[in-house]
């Protein structure tokens, strides 16, 4: 990391990260990140990880991975637009984070229609440029509508109460501890 | 917290990211895909280290958790310990110690060529020297790289003290004090 770049990052804007959004600045992440394989692990504990050596037997696992991630990636992604329209405030990350995994669970048992639409939607983003040439990625939102049971939404309103209740309860409870801000005239 | 960044994908297009504190999704997206490629490879260690580290990062003020996602899902990971380790320099000044950085497996050129992302190792030691600012540390950063990940961390230009027996051998790696303040 060049000291002289991070110093004329801050001066300029006070925040280093913002190298992160300069393109020359990521693309030479990019490059030291290629000469090195892409290895960038520290610390004992992901060492196995580190370690995992990829041979031609594990190509299949490797297309699945790949895929998991990009179906994922594109359900999750839009998953995450329309929760955010049902404005559920602090119950959100808790929400979301189990309508995930309702969505994993579908796609491990999925519908004859789920599968058609997963597949083609993967052959298209394999190929597609952008958004606008995704005709069939532009129906995720209906598609997550689909995918969602009664027993789904139930669980989520399960969780999303639970998740506010908990927080105004921490809240109640912070309040309990803190000093009197003035004392009661008698 | 929440920091807008960019990366390049293997086509070289940059795409947009997010780096912010790890939460159970990031964790999920771990265990149900990341996993996978350590469980093929058998390797040992088929506990879920991150899980542990999430839950550290909840309940010990000492420890933070961060990760890289796109499109919602997660790109990388970064865990650090913030008040304990000490600079290998004699003086022993405090520093943010990266106890575990990984980038998600189809980032990795042997597995994946071209990778899906390029740019998630980078952005996350810069995010731990910036955090290394913020606690009056001056950007000091060390960490222990593993077999193979050497070359990032010299490439990044992080100064190398050579093997630690503490540490099964690993080469030891820490950035000194920045050339500004930010504390």
């Amino acid at each position: 990391m060049d000291e002289q770049t991070l110093a004329e990052q801050f001066a300029k804007t006070g925040n280093i990260m913002d190298l992160c959004r300069n393109e020359t600045w990521v693309r030479e992440s990019a490059r030291i990140e290629a000469e090195c394989d892409g290895r960038i692990e520290a610390g004992l504990s992901m060492k196995a990880y580190a370690e995992a050596k990829y041979d031609a037997s594990l190509s299949d696992v490797r297309k699945a991975m790949h895929r998991q991630m990009r179906i994922q990636s594109i359900l999750f992604s839009e998953l995450r637009l329309w929760m955010e329209e049902w404005e559920m405030g602090s119950a959100f990350e808790a929400t979301y984070t189990e309508a995930r995994q309702l969505i994993r669970a579908h796609l491990k048992q999925p519908s004859p229609e789920l599968q058609n639409w997963v597949e083609a939607v993967l052959t298209e983003d394999d190929r597609a440029e952008d958004l606008a040439a995704s005709p069939i990625r532009t129906q995720t939102r209906a598609q997550l509508s689909l995918m969602m049971t009664d027993q789904d939404w139930a669980t989520l309103a399960q969780v999303a109460a639970g998740a506010a209740a908990n927080l105004a309860s921490e809240s109640v409870l912070k309040a309990s501890k803190l000093e009197p801000q003035s004392t009661v005239a008698a | 917290m929440q920091q807008a960044i960019q990366l390049v994908t293997g086509a070289g297009n940059l795409v947009e990211a997010l780096l912010c504190s790890m939460e159970s999704r990031h964790l999920n997206d771990y265990q149900e895909v990341w996993q996978q490629f350590l469980e093929a490879t058998n390797q040992p260690d088929q506990g879920w280290p991150w899980e542990y580290k999430l839950r550290q990062a909840q309940n010990d003020e000492r420890f933070e958790a961060y990760a890289v996602e796109v499109e919602g899902f997660t790109q990388g990971l970064l865990f650090i310990e913030t008040q304990w380790h000490r600079s290998g320099l004699p003086q022993r000044y405090r520093l943010v110690y990266i106890q575990a950085i990984a980038s998600a497996p189809w980032n990795r050129i042997s597995i994946e060529d071209p990778p899906y992302f390029f740019g998630v190792g980078r952005a996350l030691l810069l995010f731990a020297r910036r955090r290394s600012e913020q606690l009056g540390y001056q950007g000091r950063v060390g960490l222990h790289a593993l077999p193979g990940s050497e070359g990032f961390y010299e490439r990044a230009n992080m100064p190398d003290y050579g093997p630690d027996s503490d540490k099964e051998g690993l080469i030891y790696f820490e950035y000194g004090a920045t050339q500004y303040r930010d504390a």
